[in-house]
């Protein structure tokens, strides 16, 4: 197939040939639980690297809900299982991508947008699992202030973008379009990362487009009543994408497999214990990170815990359709030139446990 | 000298008095300050129909944020700060004067070195934070780094200034002496540059501790900068005044610090100028 996959799948087998334990079946006299229940795939061992390892795990951001099971696999031992030590950096507004491709940061957390422009750009990254299964992010109003209930609703308001005008104006268009309404009848205006909340308080703007699971709960817990676009409902409009995803760089996948499926591993130990305990997970976060706001933190964990696996069969599968969806979205609205090799931007191999092959 | 003070009046008491006196003033211009800043928001705050309390913590917010994080802030984010801070403001001094002897030195290196100088001080930090992490990682040098590029500047500028204002009169009666153009440079020329080192030093200092937390904004795991973004990334004011307070402590103590080695340092030239230590001067 491509040479980077075939490369990884050999040395998958190499590991397996050495004894190393990357995925291991349930030992059969498990029930056979369904999906929801099953976050890991059925497995019941999972990987270590060869030997104790410091890795570096880039945020996208400061710690936030989205992050819960990175640090519930920190806090619950599961990096110690693994034979790593995980330190957690950071970042502003800086590209993640381009660390994790220079391999001088071993893991990172960016989104499907961000690594479909770095593959693209030339900046090799590979995506290990979906952190969410779908995209929960979505255009909001202030209720009061400029109802909106379908995207047509957005014509004629003021959008707050964060400095990225082709993308952004893209997807509204689209959603515009879809909805029977003008192509850009939204005004544009560029605010960069601030409080976007705040902003339509003060009547700057009156449109948004946020993380549900963040900003918008945030929003909640202070009383302010929003009104949702919320991407997920027009996924045959916009195609889904991957919102934020885990990704490492191919020296990596080529050259440390077994430190790549300690920490893929564990991770989705992580998150799986945080689907089914959330005020734990978020408990963990805050002890980890006592800056943040404990009742955000909770209501985000709450919010996002039947996300993060949602529909999939296990935490973290992606699909080959979505990889490639999206990167069709970008170059028939004009915003790359040419596409990349979807196939080869992400990879489930890493997952723990194995899921039946898609029927379709 | 003492003759032109028949009423000797003790020295610590004098300053004493003028301390007094100097922060009354400065009292009296922050309850002016303050006051007109509630003003101007109120005044904003009528057009843009903001929540006072969305924007401005009170005292005892503040207060209870600093009471929540104090342990942390004490024992993780100040210690990672400050040891960044001083690290690069030491080598920034030495950057500095090692540039400014340079540049008096030779005619062809101020040509060379002046606009590189000028250029330093032109880059956005954020356009080379890739490069500084992929140079330098991720521990403290890449902060550090920042803090030099905030730092050096002032200080070898003011140097050099400092190094070229020697009294020509004095250096060609040294040389009439006989002396060396290295006796000439440690007892002449350092010694005058030394009052415009100590004002460079003093701009370098006041600018340092936020050139630490522009290099923790980057990305980092402790120090004030992280504590800032995290606070205001939950929607904490109160936390973030916190951060901004304890930078401005911080950075006064620093310029306190600064003053202080340059009244023992150069007590020689306050008594000798002056009449007597009148405080920091402007330069």
């Amino acid at each position: 197939m491509h040479l980077k996959r075939s490369l990884m799948l050999l040395s998958l087998a190499l590991m397996l040939a050495m004894g190393v334990p990357v995925w291991a079946q349930g030992d059969g006299t498990e029930e056979p639980s369904d999906q929801a229940d099953d976050h890991l795939g059925g497995a019941t061992e999972f990987a270590r690297a060869d030997e104790p390892t410091d890795v570096i795990l880039m945020l996208d951001w400061t710690p936030n809900a989205n992050h819960l099971g990175f640090y519930a696999a920190q806090a619950l031992g599961y990096y110690d299982d693994a034979n790593l030590s995980v330190e957690f950096q950071e970042p502003s507004d800086i590209q993640v991508e381009a660390l994790v491709a220079n391999g001088v940061a071993d893991f990172g957390v960016s989104f499907q947008e961000f690594a479909t422009y770095a593959i693209a750009g030339g900046t090799p990254v590979v995506s290990l699992a979906a952190i969410i299964q779908h995209n929960t992010s979505g255009f909001v109003s202030i209720a009061d202030m400029h109802p909106i209930s379908t995207p047509a609703d957005m014509a004629g308001l003021r959008y707050g973008g964060f400095g990225q005008p082709d993308l952004e104006n893209a997807i509204l268009n689209t959603l515009l379009a879809c909805d029977g309404a003008e192509p850009d009848s939204v005004e544009y205006v560029n605010v960069g990362y601030v409080d976007l909340i705040q902003l339509m308080q003060q009547d700057r703007i009156d449109l948004a487009w946020i993380f549900y699971g963040v900003q918008g709960v945030q929003a909640e817990l202070s009383g302010v009543d929003l009104d949702a676009v919320m991407m997920m409902d027009y996924f045959d409009c916009v195609p889904d994408y991957y919102t934020p995803i885990l990704i490492t760089g191919p020296d990596m996948v080529e050259q440390q497999p077994d430190v790549v499926a300690a920490f893929v591993q564990a991770t989705a130990r992580g998150y799986a214990y945080a689907i089914d305990h959330p005020d734990e997970a978020a408990n963990m976060l805050l002890e980890a990170v006592p800056e943040l706001d404990s009742d955000l933190i909770h209501a985000g964990a709450e919010w996002l815990a039947p996300e993060f696996q949602s529909d999939a069969p296990r935490w973290g599968e992606q699909q080959a359709s979505v990889w490639q969806g999206y990167t069709d979205f970008l170059v028939d609205n004009g915003i790359l030139e040419s596409g990349i090799d979807a196939g080869a931007a992400f990879t489930n191999a890493f997952l723990p446990g194995t899921v039946p092959a898609e029927s379709d | 000298m003492d003759g032109n003070r028949p009423l000797a009046i003790p020295p610590l008491l004098r300053d004493a008095a003028r301390a007094v006196i100097l922060s009354l003033a400065v009292g009296v211009i922050g309850v002016f300050f303050v006051l007109g800043t509630r003003q101007l928001y109120v005044e904003a705050a009528a057009v843009e129909n903001l929540s006072f309390d969305d924007i401005v913590p009170t005292p005892v917010e503040v207060y209870h944020a600093w009471q929540q994080y104090e342990s942390l802030l004490l024992e993780k984010h100040i210690p990672t700060t400050m040891w960044e801070t001083l690290a690069g403001l030491s080598i920034a001094i030495v950057l500095g004067v090692v540039i400014a002897a340079l540049m008096d030195f030779s005619r062809l290196l101020r040509w060379i070195l002046y606009p590189i100088l000028v250029v330093s001080q032109t880059i956005p930090i954020f356009a080379i934070a890739i490069l500084l992490i992929l140079v330098f990682g991720f521990g403290s040098g890449p902060k550090i780094t920042v803090v030099v590029l905030f730092c050096f500047f002032p200080v070898a500028l003011n140097t050099f200034a400092g190094l070229q204002s020697a009294d020509p009169e004095l250096l060609s009666l040294l040389r009439a002496m006989g002396a060396s153009s290295v006796q000439a440079w440690t007892k002449v020329r350092l010694p005058a540059a030394m009052p415009s080192f100590f004002g460079g030093l003093r701009i370098a200092a006041t600018y340092s501790v936020v050139g630490a937390i522009f290099g923790e904004y980057i990305t980092a795991q402790y120090g004030l900068g992280v504590f800032l973004k995290r606070s205001y990334s939950s929607f904490r004011i109160d936390q973030a005044y916190v951060a901004i307070i304890a930078t401005a402590v911080l950075s006064l103590l620093l310029v306190l610090i600064v003053n202080g080695v340059e009244r023992l340092a150069l007590r020689w030239y306050y008594t000798s100028r002056r009449g007597g230590w009148r405080g920091p001067g402007i330069y």
